[in-house]
């Protein structure tokens, strides 16, 4: 167990490899109720939600999911959130866990009148991976979940008052995200290890992002690192009035002065945030996040660094305690699975 | 219930030694492996490298955490396991077979100031409690 955020979360439970390979081979299961869980409704909601996120809510219909940013003045991003339409005046914004005040803070200074912390009203338990579906099918047959597009959602009546599932997570395989009244979270759990789903921990959950390249608040994205120098510019919605905008069109406009990258190393060790990447005698960038890639049987790296990045393929140099580890310039995604396919 | 085998001797971090053919083995215990979690990585000293006892003498790498290996003897390195380098797992699922460190000469080192068996069940104990 780890302190996270004020939670106490499992860091693993048989073991980081076993859980990671579990969730790319077959299906795992993750306890991620620690997410914040801010509901938004009334007249103002719509309009302060423009404000305070980047994502298109123009386009964001009851029964689906968005990605977005809440950014600061000078477009730093606070947090990045998920936001659901519950229904025609009603949102759910999920923010990270240690980010939750802060959104709070945006929505209300966007003019959100009614935000509702409602922690409590779910538990969250994140099912992913190739069998997911049949998981989920075994346990609560006849729910349409196959169905779901990508960021889709529908309720299911047995997840409780409110409970639904949503095609989203954070793996990079096909995969749901069920909102569970806290009182049934725990036999829902127990039902989909039943159905053969492994329980996986933070720790696979930080490796199996990281093999997709997906950005961490606090690693590739923070107050001062803005969402065009992570990548992200696709996640904006330009037309409308959010926070920051105008900072981030200047950006946009001159291009940003740093760039995300990946590294696959080549020789053995371990690349973690901080680490230098050097090519010839130049840094060209810092490690964001690193860690072992149970996929590629490597170390794997983001990095942040003056842009341009170097060209993919090119050979690059990560310093780890003194050391220099060889590797190369990479587009993340590092591997290929299901969300990097056509079949989104 | 971690695995203590009675053949061999302990130190406080976590390290065993064993004299096997005139040489000295080093590894890492099972609670050690266990805290870890999977190993990813193993840095080991080439052959001819000078260890001193109770300083550095490599490092072990989980997807969690980093952890330097003490040697628990004072000598020249004579042989490393390069197939603990090449599938650092095999710590994980041999810590005090396969999962052996390096071997380094004899001579200089003095076993019986570890601790036996016993005694590093007993420090474990009061490790784990406080």
């Amino acid at each position: 167990m780890t302190e996270f955020a004020g939670w106490d979360m499992p860091l693993q439970y048989e073991g980081v490899v076993t859980e990671h390979r579990a969730v790319r081979n077959q299906a795992g299961v993750f306890d991620v109720s620690h997410l914040g869980k801010l509901r938004l409704g009334g007249p103002s909601a719509r309009t302060a939600l423009e404000r305070a996120l980047t994502a298109d809510l123009a386009t964001l219909e009851a029964g689906r999911a968005a990605y977005g940013f809440v950014l600061q003045d000078d477009g730093g991003c606070l947090d990045d959130v998920f936001v659901y339409r519950l229904g025609e005046s009603q949102w759910l914004v999920v923010p990270n866990a240690a980010n939750v005040a802060v959104v709070k803070n945006a929505l209300r200074a966007a003019g959100a009148t009614e935000v509702e912390d409602a922690w409590d009203r779910w538990a969250i338990l994140a099912l992913q991976g190739p069998s997911s579906t049949a998981a989920f099918e075994s346990v609560w047959p006849s729910r349409g979940v196959s169905e779901l597009r990508l960021h889709a959602w529908r309720t299911v009546e047995e997840l409780g008052a409110d409970g639904f599932v949503a095609r989203t997570g954070y793996t990079g395989e096909r995969g749901y995200e069920l909102y569970i009244a806290w009182a049934q979270a725990e036999a829902a759990f127990e039902r989909l290890l039943d159905a053969g789903c492994t329980p996986v921990g933070l720790g696979a959950r930080d490796t199996l992002r990281l093999e997709m390249g997906y950005a961490l608040h606090g690693h590739e994205l923070g107050p001062e690192i803005n969402p065009l120098e992570a990548g992200l510019g696709w996640a904006i919605a330009w037309n409308q009035p959010f926070r920051g905008r105008e900072a981030l069109l200047a950006v946009r406009g001159s291009g940003p002065s740093r760039s995300l990258f990946g590294v696959r190393c080549s020789s053995p060790g371990v690349p973690r945030r901080g680490c230098e990447v050097i090519a010839g005698d130049d840094v060209v960038g810092e490690v964001t996040s690193g860690n072992f890639s149970p996929t590629v049987g490597t170390g794997i790296a983001l990095a942040l660094g003056p842009a341009p990045a170097p060209e993919p393929g090119a050979e690059v140099a990560i310093k780890i305690r003194g050391r220099l580890i060889e590797g190369a310039i990479a587009k993340p995604p590092f591997i290929e699975r299901a969300l990097t396919k056509s079949n989104k | 219930m971690t695995n203590l085998p009675g053949d061999r001797r302990y130190t406080r971090a976590h390290e065993w030694a064993m004299e096997s053919d005139g040489r000295i083995l080093v590894g890492i215990t099972d609670y050690a492996q266990d805290q870890l979690g999977d190993v990813v990585y193993v840095g080991l000293p080439e052959v001819g490298t000078m260890v001193t006892a109770g300083e550095p003498l490599g490092e072990v790498e989980s997807t969690k955490s980093v952890a330097d290996v003490y040697s628990p003897v004072t000598g020249t390195v004579l042989e490393k396991n390069s197939e603990a380098e090449q599938a650092p797992e095999v710590i994980n699922s041999d810590p005090y077979g396969r999962g052996w460190l390096v071997a380094v000469d004899a001579s200089g080192s003095a076993l019986e100031e570890l601790m036996g068996a016993d005694e590093y069940q007993q420090w474990l104990e009061q490790e784990v409690d406080s």
